[in-house]
């Protein structure tokens, strides 16, 4: 009985294995084809399959292998597979990445196959050229991934405040905040809160820039983290929590306090949570986006993603083909249902504002910024180092644990010294 | 006598009896030795040598001798992923192993369903990252969390949890020991269940109340499990990650930030394999010296047969 | 008070205890049954409702067509049987090697084993990964399985329970004139049981749910795994919670069946390891 069971599990596994090398055998025997590595989360997947398709309906010789990857621990992947000659002939990579793997001279520069295409070039947002060229070289065919930080405000709560409208000024918003940040369950609590501003980058350089300062100067040769402005912003950021407490406490994983909650009612977000928010919010409430306040500056820090083509790729001008494919207003129709951030086409701007996710908001106001934005400064060298540093000193002033001075002061003082090439402890 | 032979047998290795068994020896060992070899030996050689290289990934090592070494302490981001990693294995391993031995004997006991508490017990051992990260994500929430709520019918005003310098690492720890004691449990669980009744029941016989049979009877028998975890928690321990990245990011303000955590952000993030390398050497030797020093001192407590 | 009363009242106290932990321990594993279950705007709201309304059997097959499910099953379930079958035999021998068999530097190897295990995986990722490549066995099943066929961490677990396997055993056997592969298989295996269903179990959790190493390795779809379908669900902008929650519990499924599968064994097997040092 023992005998048997063990020669029926060997048998079993023997079984496993042949059919396996059978089937991979069958693999072998493919056509010649693009690899296309992508991250894609949640409904992504689905809108990539459909515009691959239309791509091999335009061009019917070309067959495209699409890996969906997980977002989670995507450039890794990408490292690996560039590290071992098996990278993707097209892929997509942030704009850190882009950077990072131009920097090592991984990528085809794709200027010569688009600098006479009137046709694409004209249909295109002319600040995306700006955010993928690195010496001149633009390597990366920006998507409709471009995002910026908008204000998010409950349109519901407003109304029912009496308020107006969102604010446009730095000091409405902490006056709309105070308005707004209420104990409605009698417990001594604060239960909801006027404002939240997320933990993202492009929020952190709203508060920045509109206050007129910023991280780096126009030619990225200064820093400025701890100019008066930067640091009047911080302290501005900072009070909104520790002192006014119109601002839900800083934590690293937002609990049970937030926008989508109904118990926040305004707070500047990154745009992308849009899409999102549409689906768990439903019709719980009614919300909207509208331009970010202002101090000095009106200000949209812009940021996009990209698809690049590796260097030494067998396939090139097919490569090209769908890198330039996939940033056209032809490879852009899903994303502008999807509606995740906004058109790199101003011709799809008419269905993005239309899309079930941007529908009744005001998307207008998310395309201005395309005009008056600033490029993230994402390509400075050690770009990650700087990260860190500017993510803790932001930290430690809004879980009031220093001041704002004493913090940008700290910020401005490792960020030369990564610029200066130094090691940083 | 008869173990004198095996002592003499042991120590010279190559009698005519011990070359014979030699052979086997290294018969039996071969598959398991030459997937040691290449898939972990080699690798960790390889690692070693990166550490005294600059390495990106994607352009060949350069060798530059010490020079990580060198850097290890003075780096005060290590310095501070050490602290928080000592800080995290002091407080996970003695209460999860105390807790979860507590728990062993809970469900040692016989009652009919005892079997369902001991796979619901299992749970969080297996339970998606994800769902475990936003569960507790609302527990800890300062406003609206649970853990708050309750501490406020006791007239505490609770921290910021995750958002705290002071408190997101014993936040961590909490949600580790909780996730982790399933794992230990089933371990003593079946140490317990090798207890001879007999002891038990002679020790009711002379007298002994609850605690004394705890004390004299249980936990002596299980010392030998309690070692086992203890090394492997100590190991285990010394090299969190998940936690710690997913649920705060190593923050705020790198109040989180663990030693495999340094090693990933310097490895994957800013493409220096080498320094990763050399971090991951510093905390080897930091967890030999530990199970060293565990071994050495196991004599005192631990009672074999 | 009599004994039977004061016994009820133990047992009482007893099952309040394990009450009240149970739900401690279950409650994020409620969690994820129940938003498995619920449509998107119902997930995220204050306070969090236990009880969807209505219930979405839908976001189960939804789980199942998000990505090719199946297939990835398939790869999964493979490449963990061979794993775990490898495991069993490589660290069974390997164990039984340095438990019972006397060669030189047997000592010195053990803890040589016992030290690898205190590197952390990350720095040795790339190593193992450029050999595969040197290999051509870049998404490949080789490169996930055969990896998974070792384990330093088998190979203690075993070998302590192989040190409490009475020598005299042993010694009849080979005054019988058995050879030392006789051992093992006539004896030390058939006693082992309990013990190699234990590392089963650790196993078959360990290479169901690995994530990390076939994400770096495996390319294709064909031979994806499960793990790694899973972490599709999680975007940059948005993650399906519902339709994320209800893959997590199908994929959960058999590790709990393996688990009370093994639960027979998994109890005594420990007992009989005996852990001394």
């Amino acid at each position: 009985m023992k005998r048997l069971t063990i020669c029926l599990a060997i048998g079993l596994a023997l079984a496993l294995v042949i059919s396996f090398s059978a089937i991979a055998q069958e693999e072998e025997v493919k056509k010649e084809e693009i690899l296309f590595w992508t991250w894609a989360g949640g409904r992504e997947i689905t809108m990539l399959e459909s515009k691959i398709t239309r791509f091999e309906f335009i061009y019917p010789d070309i067959k495209v292998k699409m890996q969906p990857l997980p977002f989670v621990e995507y450039q890794t992947k990408l490292l690996s597979g560039h590290a071992s000659g098996t990278a993707p002939d097209v892929a997509y990579y942030s704009q850190v990445m882009h950077k990072m793997f131009y920097d090592r001279g991984l990528l085809e520069d794709l200027w010569p196959y688009v600098k006479d295409d009137k046709v694409w070039l004209a249909d295109y947002r002319p600040f995306l050229l700006d955010v993928h060229t690195f010496d001149s070289h633009y390597v990366g065919t920006g998507l409709g991934g471009w995002g910026t930080a908008m204000i998010f405000y409950n349109v519901d709560m407003f109304e029912e405040n009496g308020i107006e409208g969102p604010p446009k000024t730095w000091e409405e918003y902490l006056d709309i905040a105070k308005r707004l940040t209420k104990d409605t369950n009698g417990d001594g609590k604060t239960n909801i809160f006027g404002c939240q501003n997320d933990g993202s980058f492009e929020t952190y350089l709203v508060l920045l820039e509109s206050f007129g300062g910023g991280v780096f100067n126009e030619d990225r040769s200064e820093t400025i983290i701890d100019s008066p402005e930067s640091i009047e912003a911080m302290q501005f950021w900072g009070e909104l929590i520790n002192e006014e407490k119109v601002h839900t406490p800083w934590v690293g994983t937002p609990g049970g306090v937030g926008f989508t909650y109904n118990n926040v009612a305004m707070g500047v977000y990154g745009i992308w949570s849009n899409g999102f928010w549409t689906t768990i919010i439903g019709d719980k409430f009614k919300f909207d986006i509208a331009p970010n306040p202002v101090k000095v500056a009106k200000s949209a820090p812009l940021s996009s993603s990209a698809y690049g083509v590796a260097i030494g790729s067998k396939h090139k001008d097919a490569a090209v083909k769908l890198a330039k494919y996939m940033a056209s207003a032809a490879g852009q129709i899903e994303n502008a249902f999807m509606g995740f951030a906004a058109s790199s086409n101003p011709s799809l701007d008419f269905m993005y504002a239309n899309s079930p996710v941007w529908a009744g908001k005001d998307y207008q106001a998310l395309a201005e910024t395309a005009d008056y934005g600033k490029l993230m400064p994402l390509d400075v060298p050690r770009w990650e180092e700087v990260l860190r540093v500017l993510t803790k000193q932001r930290d430690l002033v809004l879980i009031g644990q220093e001041t704002a001075e004493k913090a940008m002061e700290d910020a401005a003082k490792t960020i030369r010294d990564i610029m200066a090439g130094k090691e940083v402890y | 006598m008869h173990d004198n032979k095996r002592k003499r047998r042991k120590i010279r290795g190559f009698s005519k009896v011990g070359s014979i068994e030699a052979r086997w020896g290294y018969f039996f060992l071969l598959p398991n030795i030459i997937g040691f070899l290449t898939f972990t030996l080699i690798p960790v050689a390889v690692s070693l040598f990166l550490s005294l290289c600059r390495y990106d990934i994607l352009t060949p090592a350069r060798f530059v001798g010490l020079l990580n070494y060198s850097r290890l302490l003075r780096d005060s981001y290590n310095l501070n992923a050490l602290k928080n990693t000592l800080y995290y294995t002091l407080g996970v391993i003695p209460s999860g192993i105390i807790i979860s031995l507590f728990l062993a004997i809970l469900v040692n006991q016989k009652l009919k369903e005892i079997v369902l508490y001991r796979a619901l017990f299992f749970l969080p051992v297996i339970t998606s990252m994800v769902a475990v990260s936003v569960v507790w994500a609302w527990l800890y929430d300062p406003v609206n969390g649970y853990i708050n709520y309750i501490l406020r019918w006791f007239g505490i005003d609770g921290p910021n949890w995750l958002g705290s310098t002071t408190w997101a690492m014993p936040a961590i720890i909490i949600m580790s020991v909780w996730k982790g004691l399933g794992f230990n449990m089933v371990i003593y669980l079946a140490a317990l269940q090798g207890i001879p009744e007999q002891l038990y029941e002679a020790a009711r016989i002379d007298g002994a109340g609850w605690w004394a049979q705890f004390r004299h009877i249980t936990l002596p028998m299980v010392s030998p499990t309690t070692f086992f975890v203890l090394i492997m928690s100590v190991i285990g321990s010394f090299q969190v990650f998940d936690q710690a990245y997913i649920m705060t990011r190593g923050g705020p303000a790198e109040a989180t930030t663990t030693m495999v955590y340094q090693i990933y952000v310097n490895a994957f993030q800013y493409f220096r394999m080498g320094y990763a390398s050399a971090i991951a050497w510093l905390l080897f030797f930091i967890i030999l010296g530990a199970s060293l020093f565990q071994i050495k001192f196991q004599k005192r407590w631990v009672f074999y047969e | 008070m009599n004994k039977k009363t004061k016994d009820f009242i133990l047992r009482s106290i007893l099952r309040i205890f394990l009450i009240i932990i149970s739900l401690m321990m279950v409650v994020p594993f409620l969690w994820m049954i129940t938003t498995s279950l619920k449509t998107s705007d119902q997930i995220f709201t204050w306070p969090p409702e236990w009880i969807p309304k209505p219930v979405i059997w839908s976001n189960y097959i939804d789980a199942t067509t998000f990505f090719p499910f199946f297939r990835y099953l398939l790869n999964t379930a493979f490449i963990t049987i061979c794993i775990v079958i490898g495991q069993l035999i490589t660290c069974s021998m390997g164990g039984y090697a340095f438990a019972r068999v006397r060669f030189p530097g047997r000592d010195t190897l053990f803890i040589l084993y016992i030290a690898t295990m205190m590197i952390p995986g990350q720095v040795t990722i790339i190593p193992v990964y450029i050999l595969f490549k040197w290999l051509h066995w870049i998404d490949t099943y080789y490169a996930v399985i055969v990896p998974g066929l070792f384990s330093a961490f088998g190979t203690f677990l075993l070998r302590q329970f192989f040190l409490t396997i009475p020598r005299e055993l042993e010694e009849a056997a080979i005054i019988d004139g058995c050879s030392i592969f006789g051992i093992y298989h006539r004896i030390i295996l058939p006693l082992s049981k309990p013990a190699l269903a234990t590392l089963g179990i650790f196993t078959f959790m360990g290479a169901w749910n690995s994530f990390f190493w076939p994400l770096i390795v495996l390319n294709s779809q064909e031979r994806m795994t499960l793990s790694v379908g899973l972490a599709l669900f999680v975007g940059p902008f948005d993650t399906t919670f519902n339709t994320l929650m209800a893959a997590s519990t199908l994929v959960l499924l058999p590790v709990i069946l393996a688990y009370v599968f093994a639960q027979g064994y998994f109890v005594r097997g420990i007992t009989l390891s005996g852990l001394k040092g």
